[in-house]
């Protein structure tokens, strides 16, 4: 299904698939530019909703503090492809895969354009109260796994436990 | 996103409300030069209207922060909550805008 190029942005889709009980998965797919930004915030704001107001989110106790960073890091991961991956090449399409299972949420973020290395971006030093260069900070510090897969899509995987309380036990890395 | 400013005595209070992100920062540059050109002695940032941020927002705000600094101004954020109220205290900027 994502085996496009991405190279003509005119489709935009969203779909919900269930996998197991409690367990679902969230398809959005929107050329890759900004005017489509607040459109893949707001899935990933009605997705940690769902979550929050599953039996395991009740059970792990999830407050909106889940939801604020989950948004904070996708807003960050749409800017990056949105101003960097397609940045001299024709606009291609994002693809969102939003997955809730059952102790996790599981964000993939998967475009055409440009692949770059997380672990080569350099760390921001908030004392010099940088105005640039904050987005990957943010998203390493908000959720609990970030790997990264360049290809034909590339891939951003952010996974975002449950009942784990990132600001007491955040490691910032 | 919304921007608004009131003249209050020798301050002046900014409100920005909606959502600040790389979509709509851009747009605040006018506004914020022409704030400077005025020579602010004191500026109330208010963020209660304000819903969502990302680094291009927090990299305006920071940038209109530094220039009423330089120029020998005060400068106060009030009404921070929810999802910028995260990322500011994420970002170490609760501290440094002494947001309680």
């Amino acid at each position: 299904m994502f085996s496009s190029t991405g190279g003509k942005p005119s489709r935009l889709w969203v779909e919900r698939h269930w996998l197991r009980t409690g367990e679902f998965v969230i398809l959005l797919r929107v050329p890759g530019t900004l005017e489509y930004r607040e459109l893949a915030t707001r899935v990933v704001t009605t997705a940690c909703k769902l979550i929050r107001e599953s039996e395991q989110g009740k059970t792990s106790g999830l407050s909106e503090e889940f939801t604020y960073e989950a948004v904070s890091a996708v807003g960050e991961a749409f800017n990056n492809v949105a101003l960097h991956g397609y940045e001299n090449l024709p606009t291609g399409d994002i693809i969102f895969e939003v997955s809730m299972f059952e102790d996790r949420l599981v964000i993939d973020v998967k475009d055409f354009g440009h692949a770059f290395h997380p672990d080569n971006a350099p760390e921001p030093d908030l004392g010099e109260l940088p105005e640039s260069g904050m987005g990957l900070f943010i998203i390493r510090a908000f959720v609990d796994e970030l790997t990264y897969e360049p290809g034909s899509p590339n891939c951003l995987r952010m996974v975002k436990r449950f009942g784990v309380r990132k600001n007491e036990t955040r490691k910032v890395e | 996103m919304m921007f608004s400013k009131t003249v209050e005595g020798d301050a002046i209070r900014i409100e920005i409300s909606g959502q600040l992100d790389s979509m709509t920062a851009p747009e605040l540059r006018p506004s914020f030069e022409a704030l400077l050109q005025e020579n602010p002695k004191r500026i109330v940032l208010d963020l209660s209207g304000l819903r969502l941020i990302d680094s291009s927002g927090v990299g305006a705000i920071v940038s209109l922060f530094k220039q009423v600094r330089a120029a020998g101004g005060a400068f106060e954020v009030v009404g921070v909550q929810g999802q910028p109220r995260s990322i500011f205290q994420v970002l170490r900027l609760d501290r440094v805008f002494n947001i309680a």
